[in-house]
């Protein structure tokens, strides 16, 4: 009996001073407003990690939950009382409307192991899809076949868009425009051709280049599939 | 004494060896077994190659229970809320998620999804499925933000 107080005892000094020396994340804010961004542009916000606990704090990952984030990652380990800034830019091509998205970061913070810190913003456009994305699917290509396809732009400001050109990501992706300048709410159509050289995922990014400051880039993603002919 | 255990010994292990070869041979197994490899052999598309799936054609397979989803976002995102009784198959750990990609039923049409209309991690892991072997693979190319904005069923492992 006498024994099993004792090691009761210690048990319970060892488990307290173990929840008392331990690493702890602190965030200065757990969501980045980016506010206004026009479509095609960059914007980076911060937050600040900082470890209130008494124990090393490792940072083990910084995951943002797109492609469309980057994080410059912070410092692997905090000491106590250290604190490191966390940049995250946002390109928000391809994006539309109000925007959420995440970046994930894991700790050895017993307590918030896992903290996801929300980005949002609001994305404008000047030259907009009349389609609802900007994504593009063109479906299932035969292998060695091209496929064509027309695609509309509306420009929604109030002053003339010249258009300076279209360039490709894809050697197998091309696009091109009859039309020079769009004006106020008229429509820019943009033709599109694509090769499947292979079988499986294809995926390419055309540039509708502008001379409008706001969004002087106009990115398309185009997504298709390389199939054996006849499937 | 000595010499009949020897000689019972000898006699257990010949015809442990003749049973084991028995068996073999009726099973197709072992010794003279082909030798194919099990799993996925890659075949580009036991069917037609994938092909977009509406909201509407989604939710009543998901309602039937005609199709397994699989999420193609990182396991944090899948952690946090997912379409409910979807797989977590990130199209970054494709590789290292190959007991998951055999273990997916031939029998049921395969959605993939991933955030939204702006990613593109659904079509590329549906492509990868296709070039597997797996037929008749779609992508719910409205996604996760599709899914919940329209209050369907989903749950977290949080």
């Amino acid at each position: 009996m006498k024994i099993s107080a004792v090691v009761f005892l210690v048990l319970s000094v060892v488990l307290s001073e173990n929840s008392k020396t331990q690493p702890k994340l602190a965030i200065d804010s757990l969501t980045i407003d980016l506010g206004t961004i026009y479509s095609g542009a960059t914007k980076t916000g911060t937050i600040t990690l900082r470890n209130i606990g008494n124990q090393p704090l490792k940072i083990l990952n910084v995951q943002p939950s797109c492609g469309c984030t980057t994080v410059r990652r912070p410092k692997e380990v905090l000491q106590p009382n250290e604190s490191d800034a966390v940049e995250v830019s946002f390109n928000s091509a391809l994006y539309r409307g109000p925007v959420e998205k995440y970046v994930n970061i894991e700790t050895n913070d017993p307590l918030s192991q896992y903290i996801a810190v929300k980005l949002i913003a609001d994305v404008k456009e000047e030259l907009s899809p009349t389609s609802s994305s900007y994504s593009i699917w063109l479906g299932n290509i035969d292998v060695g076949k091209k496929i064509q396809q027309a695609f509309r732009f509306t420009n929604n400001s109030r002053s003339v868009l010249v258009i300076r050109g279209i360039t490709s990501s894809s050697k197998q992706i091309a696009a091109h425009s009859d039309q020079k300048q769009v004006r106020p709410a008229d429509t820019l159509t943009v033709v599109l051709t694509a090769l499947a050289d292979k079988v499986g995922y294809n995926a390419g990014t055309l540039s509708i280049l502008t001379d409008s400051k706001n969004q002087p880039t106009v990115e398309l993603r185009v997504y298709y599939i390389g199939q054996k002919e006849g499937r | 004494m000595y010499k009949q255990a020897t000689r019972e010994s000898v006699l257990i292990v010949c015809a442990a060896v003749v049973l084991g070869f028995s068996y073999t041979l009726f099973a197709g197994k072992g010794f003279f077994g082909s030798s194919k490899t099990t799993g996925i052999a890659p075949s580009h598309g036991a069917g037609p190659a994938p092909t977009p799936i509406s909201l509407t054609e989604a939710r009543t397979l998901f309602e039937t229970g005609g199709a397994i989803f699989v999420d193609s976002r990182h396991h944090f995102d899948f952690r946090r809320g997912h379409i409910r009784s979807a797989v977590n198959i990130p199209l970054a750990n494709f590789e290292s998620a190959q007991k998951t990609v055999a273990a997916l039923p031939r029998d049921k049409v395969i959605i993939v999804y991933c955030d939204g209309s702006e990613c593109n991690s659904s079509i590329e892991l549906a492509a990868k499925l296709y070039e597997q072997g797996f037929g008749g693979v779609r992508f719910f190319w409205g996604g996760w933000q599709d899914w919940v904005s329209n209050k369907l069923p989903t749950e977290s492992s949080q």
